[in-house]
């Protein structure tokens, strides 16, 4: 188990330096490495290197590995941590309706003069669309697991619609810009992108990694957890708002990466159990090395982008059948 | 054997005497002999103020010549410009100083620049940069001679413009383009791709080595490609089309950067050809006479509105758009059957991509009470892009199913062919009908 | 101990607490005992302030629970649920150890003397050995210990089972209340449980509460209250008591057919 432990924490170490390695552009590993180690020691060196490898290893390749690897453990925790609010292991970081208010701030933001960009509408949106599935959620200052989830469809449906009128008035270039950005991709990944989300998704993971224990406790369920002391309603709102927080910003920068956040935590639980103490860690690693790897197809299978979401998908609709046929539809509650 | 030593030594003697004599002499000769006029040292170097210039800016280039004489000189400072020379003057320096001379010179092009005095010579160069004005209205500088272009829109204008060997990648949509694999002297399929506007790997695009990339910039995916790519250092011509004037601005601007001007006012003479035809033989036609004309677009009730190429079309070709008064600020409204018939338009013309053909019009009950259906005026042209210099050829074709007893004699077929050919070299691979 | 003192509740309009005194002291098992329907159910949540009441007030060592955070209340009351539903396949000692949640910050785990505290509470429950047992592969009554267990860890004085026995077979049956029993005497706790079978809560109860309709019909020692009449009026069951071991049972009387 300690090994097992081991190399789900150490993974995305590996996976890294991999990754710079790989892309359509051809560089010779060990230049990469030198321009690697150059740039953080030594940064004003004459460069032996055509400018153009420097380029490419730290303004393309490195923003995107940071950013696959900050997106993927993101979306992972953000989904562990719900699967045990929610305590059931098919929901997603997106249940409480998050992408499709996303997408809808995005297409707003087309139609409609709005002082902030697209990428902070998508933010504000998605955080709206939770806070709506809570709100409608709410039944005698509680929230039981099932009225969140059918807030949460509900509020998807809402978002949905309001999508369609809007794409309805879209021209077509606006639309297709719309399109791809709901596929999610890191393409356009670089230093801003990482800034922007660092501290974010970093803090939040910290607070839901102290918080994990509780996780626990709360996944007893609703009543158990208050019979053992815990006000129930504000340790799930810390707990949803900060998993949606940190899926938001993973979203509003890469658009809808999906099915990174329900596979991950499933994957790691089967694998060392459901103690939220070590699963949320261990998911945020895991997850971080598994969006890197399908990031590193992405760009390099052919000479155009795979959008990395489709890579996703691909991957975990098999395995959510998989998932679904083995929980024997068990449980919401 | 006393004699032959002694003898020996004297010879040895003798020669070194020579010898020492021979050095004597030259050295009192090199010393004495006066220098003759004209031989001074001087040491040159020259530098311009900006490593790069624009086509029609100032440059000023310093130069600074060294006297090493002891003496004051005076000497002719040549500056030629690739071989031609743009500057002579006499130049006096003190002895032992530095003097330092500018020359102000317009720069036209890249240029080799030569600099001499005394005997000494310099070598730089002058480099120029052009800069054009791109959709955003952004000056954009691009090298003075594009050998190495990644065209991600309007690919078809840049072969119209035979300015294809500068081309090194593309956008992938251009695989299926019909045009560009009917063209006979290149093989589309096998011009790299490193994706679209909307997705582009930019690894791909490095490779690539591109001066300048070409592509569409103003909705959500797009902006944030050409931040990306120009914050590589790659410079971007944005480009954006809404109505027929952009169209005559981009083929201007393609031309600018390919420096195929001339080319491009080609290709907008031939377009205005054939407007001016159509003007030409719509213009007596009073209002009665201009049928309602409704243009559709993927769905049949997204009609064309008051804006956009097609309605510009409409009117040119002498007709009336009934949803140009109602929706005169909207490209592409939808709206509800009842509302075409009351419109009762006396042409439809579907849009050449559009997933339905003329007969799904014509069966449709709904629209058996509309006067285009009733005649049988429903058309639908091929699909051929109204951003490109094919737009006079639908112009023509919609003229001619609006008033067709104005352009009986023209046959759409032949007069597409003879466009194609001068704008792109191969007849039409579109089927117009006559 | 625990006192309730004129408890009422009502869901929507009609009453289903009418008005409910109850007191438990330390060391005593007291049984609500009545019908599906009595309210003991309702009354137990109230008890343990998952519900409020309506008017009326429940008192833990003398102090009002409704006006304790609920940190503070579970550190001086256990409850064990009737429906547990296991999330996930956590091992025992795990699920024990979340019975030290209120002594547990926000951010924190649990400490090596929660883990000491825990294993503590298993061996008084007697499961010791399931420790590292993942505690959805165990049986019924194992669970039920668990839980006992869990609650246990919460070192509480006041003791809440709600239907403990309700999936659990017939050896479990006993084995959980005798150990509930032994627990009550041992470790000096105040225990109320509900049951509907008036035989265990005569086995095993010091005092009954006899429920019926949201108001408390009878109360005191089983062999006072658990008695033909009782049981008819509030079970509509025709019963003969008769006694054993100095412990009354209830046999059913079955009507003749012919």
């Amino acid at each position: 188990m300690k090994s097992k432990i081991l190399v789900l924490a150490l993974l995305p170490i590996p996976a890294f330096f991999f990754s710079l390695l790989i892309g359509r552009y051809e560089i010779p590993p060990v230049t990469v490495f030198q321009i690697f180690i150059s740039k953080i020691f030594n940064p004003m060196m004459h460069s032996p290197w055509p400018q153009a490898y420097e380029i490419v290893v730290w303004e393309i390749r490195l923003p995107r590995i940071l950013l696959a690897l900050l997106v993927g453990a993101a979306l992972s925790v953000s989904g562990t941590s719900l699967q045990g609010l929610f305590r059931n292991p098919l929901v997603s970081p997106y249940i409480l309706g998050l992408s499709w208010g996303a997408s809808f701030g995005v297409a707003l933001s087309l139609l409609v003069p709005v002082p902030f960009s697209a990428q902070v509408m998508a933010f504000l949106f998605g955080l709206l669309a939770v806070f709506l599935a809570y709100s409608i959620a709410k039944v005698r200052g509680e929230t039981p697991v099932v009225s969140l989830v059918l807030a949460g469809v509900i509020v998807s449906a809402f978002f949905t619609a309001l999508q369609y009128i809007a794409k309805f008035f879209l021209e077509p270039h606006e639309l297709q810009g719309l399109v791809y950005w709901m596929m999610g991709g890191l393409y356009l990944a670089n230093w801003e992108d990482v800034s922007v989300t660092f501290a974010p998704i970093i803090i939040g993971i910290i607070l839901l990694s102290l918080m994990s224990w509780r996780l626990n406790v709360l996944s007893m369920g609703d009543y158990e957890a208050k019979m053992l002391g815990l006000n129930t309603e504000v340790n799930k709102i810390v707990i949803i708002s900060l998993a949606t927080v940190i899926a938001a910003v993973s979203v509003s920068v890469v658009g809808t990466i999906g099915w990174v956040g329900l596979i991950v935590p499933h994957l790691i639980r089967m694998t060392i159990g459901p103690d939220h103490r070590k699963l949320i860690p261990l998911s945020a690693t895991a997850g971080a090395a598994f969006l890197l790897i399908a990031d590193d197809l992405a760009r390099s299978l052919t000479s155009y982008e795979l959008p990395v979401g489709i890579l996703t998908t691909l991957s975990g609709v098999p395995f959510f059948v998989y998932l679904l046929k083995k929980t024997k539809g068990r449980g919401w509650g | 054997m006393e004699l032959g030593r002694k003898g020996a030594s004297k010879t040895t003697a003798t020669i070194v005497s020579i010898i020492i004599a021979v050095v004597v002499i030259a050295i009192a000769v090199y010393l004495l002999i006066p220098q003759p006029q004209g031989t001074y040292r001087f040491t040159l170097s020259a530098s311009f103020d900006k490593p790069y210039y624009r086509v029609g800016e100032q440059a000023t280039l310093s130069i600074e010549i060294t006297n090493l004489n002891d003496t004051d000189v005076t000497r002719s400072l040549v500056v030629q410009l690739d071989g031609e020379t743009i500057y002579s003057e006499d130049v006096l320096i003190p002895a032992s100083s530095t003097k330092k001379v500018t020359v102000n010179l317009e720069v036209s092009r890249p240029a080799n620049v030569t600099v001499s005095i005394g005997g000494e010579t310099y070598k730089l160069e002058v480099n120029a940069v052009r800069c054009v004005i791109d959709f955003r209205g952004k000056e954009v500088e691009i090298p003075y001679k594009i050998e190495r272009a990644v065209v991600l829109a309007e690919y078809q204008i840049v072969y119209a413009l035979g300015a294809w060997d500068s081309v090194v990648g593309i956008s992938r949509y251009a695989y299926s383009n019909p045009i560009m694999l009917a063209l006979e002297d290149i093989n589309i399929t096998a011009v790299p791709s490193p994706g679209t506007p909307w997705s582009l790997n930019l690894e791909e695009l490095i490779a690539l080595n591109p001066q300048v990339v070409l592509t569409y910039g103003f909705s959500v995916k797009t902006n944030k490609t050409v931040e990306q790519i120009e914050n590589l250092g790659i410079p971007c011509i944005v480009i954006s089309l809404s109505d027929l004037d952009d169209l005559y601005r981009l083929i201007r601007l393609y031309g600018q950067v390919f420096d195929k001007t001339d080319r491009a006012e080609e290709l907008i003479a031939l377009i205005n050809q054939t407007f001016d035809l159509i003007k030409e033989r719509t213009a007596s036609l009073t209002d009665e006479e201009k049928p309602k004309v409704l243009h559709t677009w993927s769905n049949p009730l997204k009609v064309t509105g008051g804006l956009g190429v097609t309605n510009t079309l409409i009117e040119l070709a002498g007709g009336v758009n009934p949803a140009a008064p109602e929706f005169p600020d909207e490209k592409y409204p939808t709206v509800s059957i009842e509302k075409i018939i009351e419109w009762n338009p006396d042409v439809i013309i579907i849009w050449g991509a559009a997933k339905y053909s003329v007969e799904d019009i014509l069966n449709d009950s709904q629209w058996q009470s509309i006067a285009a259906v009733q005649n049988g005026r429903v058309y639908k042209y091929p699909r051929a892009s109204t951003w490109a210099p094919e737009v006079a050829v639908l112009a023509l074709r919609f003229a001619k199913w609006i008033h067709p007893e104005l352009f009986s004699d023209i046959n759409i077929q032949e007069y597409a062919d003879q466009l194609f050919m001068q704008v792109y070299g191969i007849p039409s691979p579109f089927e117009w009908e006559p | 101990m625990i006192t309730a003192k004129e408890v009422k509740f009502s869901y929507e309009k009609e009453l289903v607490l009418k008005g409910i005194d109850i007191e438990v002291v330390k060391g005593e098992v007291a049984t609500l005992l009545g019908p599906n329907g009595s309210g003991k159910t309702t009354l137990l949540k109230c008890l343990c302030a998952l519900l409020k009441p309506l008017t009326g007030c429940v008192y833990v060592n003398g102090k009002d629970i409704s006006k304790m955070k609920r940190g503070e209340l579970a550190k001086l009351m256990g409850h064990v649920p009737q429906d547990h539903k296991p999330p996930f396949p956590y091992t025992v000692i795990d699920v024990v150890v979340m019975g030290r949640a209120p002594y547990i910050g926000a951010l924190s785990i649990p400490s090596k003397r929660d883990y000491a505290i825990a294993e503590k509470t298993l061996e008084i429950v007697g499961i010791s050995h399931l420790k590292e047992r993942v505690y959805t592969q165990i049986s019924g009554g194992e669970m039920q210990l668990v839980l006992i267990a869990r609650a246990l860890a919460q070192q509480p004085q006041v003791l809440l089972l709600d239907e403990p026995t309700a999936h659990l077979d017939f050896k479990n049956k006993i084995l959980v209340l005798k150990t509930v029993r032994s627990l009550a005497k041992k470790e000096g706790l105040a225990v109320v449980m509900s049951l509907h079978d008036p035989n265990l809560a005569s086995m095993f109860s010091d005092k009954v509460y006899l429920i019926s309709k949201g108001i408390v019909v009878d109360r005191g020692e089983p062999s006072k209250v658990i008695t033909r009449d009782n049981l008819e009026k509030v079970y509509g069951v025709n019963v003969e008591v008769i006694e054993q071991n100095g412990i009354k049972f209830v046999v059913p009387v079955l009507e003749d057919s012919t």
